[in-house]
């Protein structure tokens, strides 16, 4: 009895006591975590004109034009600030890493959805902000060409047409006297809708955002409702934000720590994540998460004909993706509840213009910059490169096999036009394109893989379905494809682990020949 | 078979909980590692972290007990008896040869067990330790993350938990090799381990050398000039006690009217007390010195007397034996024999015993 009391005293209630303390005690806990309820939303104060009362608003408008000259009547200087906007100018001033100062946008930056605007004005332009950009002499120094209404309709019914006029149907005089700040649903009319429909481009914006549920955006969910100027703040009209196929340069920029300060969790390992990872990693664990997104564009099978008649089928590959054809644009794939790609991001891209050679395949339109060599040196205070989540567009594009230039095809035109979606002629198409962009055409065409990368920012998901730590902190890690550096979970050296297989293999092998050999010769013994 | 106690407590206690901290570490590492999936990546950091730092007090304890006790000597790589040691256990164990080493409370290690501790202990475990501490720094501290640095100190890591591994799983093997498959085990729970008896007086007479290896360490005269005068008195006059005791003792049995008597191993009379001679003095056995024990008694008893001194010459006690002895006058009278062995150089030499008078 004493004997088992001196054991229970200097053995197990130890270990016992030990053990648990080992096991339950959680040092990683910050001490004043911040506190997520205190998050301020901008409290707008109610709007400050009744605009139906306005009598330059009791009119009979006849263009959007005429809008615009009311409205510039009173709101006098901005017009002039919008028209220093990309909205208005399709491009905007940036600087390349090499300091070179470029005019980015729409207007001049070709992409692998439906490659450019250039000759395809008509069509794109029901997405400017401006009237008559289809047409052929667009005066971008003529205030009234702004299209305020796309932006401040308040009552839903405003639409533009082909060329970027007001459809027939919009009430403009009713329109216009029930204009206020701009909503998800202004931004969405054109921003959900990029690359010809519903979530193609970005497959994070889509129109499923103006009413969804918290697992889809704990933002913009109907019981939040967190509009986009919230966080893309705006002052005199210069819109916070950057898209990166057509932005290069760190500045400007949206970011969640806007709200949520640079340590927001209650742990602080998680916080220390915060040098090396962007909070959309582990925060936007799917996207497209509602309807599907393009996720791969061949345009070299375009043109087909069924019975001398372009056509159009689909097939499902899987529950979330489904295979497509059409005469007018060739191969492409949808799919949904995608999980993203993982790029090293500083905040820097280089994009690849008309102008430039291709040099590689698959090409890649805009290259994300950065590494994590960005983060290596402690003293830099910056440590620029935060892995982000991207969605990966894939797909083969015209190019100009001869000058080994991207060509700008004439896609949307009246038949005879040279338009591809009328004539089915690539390279009538491409020359026509080109000669209205204003490069050369070699006469010779071929198509190249291309690659674009869309950063993910939106559908952010509730924070119990946010990345675990295995998810990238194992074997099958999906951060399997970013290399330089040694992370805990997922990387191993082959030679030390086959040895130290090997070494333990070895010692139970000698154990069990040896205890053999014991049994046999006490046998013997005996 | 003897128990010698050869563990304290605090001995045992490190070494369970090292157990305990080094299994749970190797558990939730390997989880770490992306070897497998058991607890979730962040239940096995933070355990993981928490047994390491409990780790790093305990060697603090460990050290200090070790630094302290002295005990850090036992763990000093020797070449004395290292090649018995492996032909004991490459040969030996399988021809039920004895251990060429014996394990007592102040030296407890083999010399392949010296070697191979000492690597545990001042080697691979300080790596791991240190390695440890640079990959929560690396790892978790924003000035110090770098990536680079994290590579090769997370190989060193894990190099050596396998190397760990491997020593777990010979050492719980190699506890069986003991006097009987559990002793290891039960000595390092109880504290006492079983063992031979001849083991367990190399282990009491390495214990009194010890001890006196203590008493005799750094005495020093007024003039600093080392003296064992001191020691040496202390000593004889242990020895007079121990002396003074046995003669005592001798008085003792002479007034209690019990016989004592000092058989060789070839059955010989080499002492006996007088009471022993008064119960004799009715026989004509004489002086006994140098006689055999068989004279004068009946075929009958010289069978049974030899049977019993074969039995302790084998390394038994008897007691209460009934034995006769002749008188002259023709009449038997009989007497209680108990006795033991003798021993001189670990083997028997022969015994000794008392006669208690039953006539």
């Amino acid at each position: 009895m004493k004997k088992f009391i001196q054991i229970l005293l200097v053995i197990i209630i130890p270990e016992i006591i030990i053990f648990s303390l080992i096991a339950t005690y959680n040092p990683d806990i910050v001490t004043m975590p911040f506190d997520n309820s205190k998050i301020q939303r901008v409290q707008k104060d109610s709007f400050p004109a009744d605009h139906s009362k306005f009598e330059e608003l009791q009119k009979d408008f006849k263009t959007g034009q005429e809008v615009t000259e009311a409205c510039i009547e009173c709101h006098t200087e901005r017009g002039k600030e919008f028209m220093k906007n990309e909205h208005w100018k399709w491009v905007k001033k940036d600087t390349s890493i090499t300091g070179e100062i470029l005019e980015l946008g729409k207007e001049n930056v070709p992409n692998n959805f439906c490659i450019g605007v250039n000759s395809n004005e008509k069509l794109c332009s029901k997405c400017h902000a401006g009237y008559g950009y289809g047409g052929e002499n667009f005066d971008f120094t003529d205030q009234n060409n702004i299209d305020c209404l796309a932006c401040h309709d308040n009552t839903g019914t405003y639409k533009k047409g082909k060329g970027g006029d007001p459809a027939a149907s919009v009430d403009l005089a009713m329109v216009a006297q029930h204009i206020g700040f701009p909503n998800k649903e202004n931004c969405g009319s054109c921003h959900y809708k990029g690359g010809g429909g519903n979530n193609v481009k970005h497959g994070d914006l889509e129109i499923a955002l103006n009413s969804c549920s918290r697992e889809v955006d704990v933002h913009m969910n109907k019981d939040i409702n967190i509009q986009c100027t919230e966080c893309h703040t705006t002052h005199n009209h210069n819109i916070s934000g950057n898209v990166y196929t057509v932005s290069t340069s760190n500045k400007n920029r949206t970011t969640c720590t806007q709200c949520h300060t640079t340590t927001p969790h209650k742990s602080v390992t998680l916080n220390n994540h915060f040098a090396q990872i962007a909070c959309q990693t582990c925060h936007i664990p799917t996207y497209a998460k509602v309807n599907p997104t393009k996720v791969d564009w061949d345009w070299s099978t375009a043109g087909k004909m069924r019975d001398g008649k372009p056509y159009h089928e689909e097939r499902e590959i899987s529950e979330d993706s489904t295979w497509e054809y059409g005469s007018k644009h060739g191969t492409g794939i949808f799919a949904k509840n995608l999980e993203p790609d993982y790029v090293w991001f500083n905040g820097n891209s280089d994009i690849h213009m008309f102008d430039d050679r291709i040099t590689e395949s698959p090409l890649v339109l805009n290259k994300l910059l950065g590494s994590y060599d960005d983060n290596i040196e402690p003293s830099d205070p910056e440590h620029p490169s935060k892995i982000y989540p991207v969605k990966i567009m894939r797909g083969k594009q015209i190019y100009d096999y001869n000058y080994k230039t991207l060509i700008q095809p004439h896609t949307f035109g009246p038949k005879g036009s040279g338009a591809y979606w009328s004539d089915f002629d690539w390279n009538e198409s491409a020359r026509t394109g080109m000669n209205k962009l204003g490069k050369p055409y070699s006469g010779k065409f071929d198509f190249v893989a291309t690659e674009s990368y869309w950063l993910l920012n939106h559908m952010v998901s509730p924070k119990e379905e946010s990345l675990s730590c295995e998810n990238c902190h194992s074997r099958d890690s999906r951060l399997a494809k970013l290399d330089g550096f040694y992370l805990p979970g997922r990387d191993k050296n082959n030679y030390i682990e086959i040895g130290g297989i090997l070494f333990i293999i070895i010692t139970v092998l000698g154990v069990m020949a040896h205890s053999a050999l014991r049994i046999l010769s006490k046998k013997k013994h005996i | 078979m003897k128990k010698v106690y050869i563990y304290r407590r605090f001995e045992r206690f490190w070494h369970w909980t090292q157990t305990l901290i080094i299994l749970t570490l190797a558990l939730t590492g390997f989880e770490v590692h992306g070897s497998y999936n058991l607890m979730g990546f962040e239940k096995a950091v933070m355990i993981h972290d928490n047994a390491a730092y409990t780790y790093m007090a305990l060697l603090l304890l460990i050290f200090f007990w070790l630094f302290i006790t002295g005990e850090w000597r036992m763990y000093m790589p020797t070449k004395k008896k290292i090649f018995k040691q492996v032909k004991y256990y490459v040969h030996g164990i399988f021809n039920d040869e004895e251990h060429p080493t014996h394990k007592t409370m102040f030296n407890k290690f083999n010399p392949l067990q010296k070697a191979t501790y000492f690597g545990l202990e001042f080697i691979i475990i300080p790596l791991m330790v240190v390695s440890g501490f640079l990959y929560i720094y690396f790892a978790d501290s924003l000035l110090g993350h770098n990536g680079y640095a994290l590579e090769p100190i997370a190989f060193i890591h894990v190099g050596g938990a396998f190397i760990l591994v491997g020593f777990i799983i010979a050492h719980v093997y190699l506890t069986t090799t003991g006097y009987k498959p559990l002793s290891a085990v039960k000595a390092m729970i109880t504290g006492w381990e079983e063992m031979s008896d001849e083991e367990a007086e190399v282990a009491v007479r390495a214990n009194i050398h010890m001890l006196m290896r203590f008493s005799q360490r750094k005495i020093m005269n007024a003039e600093g000039v080392e003296d064992d005068t001191l020691f040496d008195e202390s000593l004889s006059q242990e020895i007079d006690h121990t002396k003074a005791m046995m003669i005592d003792f001798q008085k003792k049995l002479k007034e209690s009217n019990v016989g004592y008597f000092k058989i060789d191993i070839n059955g010989n009379y080499i002492e006996v007390n007088d009471v022993w001679l008064k119960l004799y003095s009715t026989t004509d056995i004489g002086n006994p010195i140098g006689k055999h024990m068989g004279l004068n008694r009946t075929e009958e008893d010289k069978k049974s007397v030899e049977k019993i001194f074969n039995k302790i010459l084998q390394g038994k006690t008897v007691t209460g034996n009934l034995v006769g002895r002749y008188n002259v006058d023709g009449s038997v009278s009989y007497h209680t024999i108990s006795a033991s062995p003798t021993y001189k150089n670990n083997k028997v030499s022969g015994l000794e015993g008392y006669i208690i008078d039953k006539s």
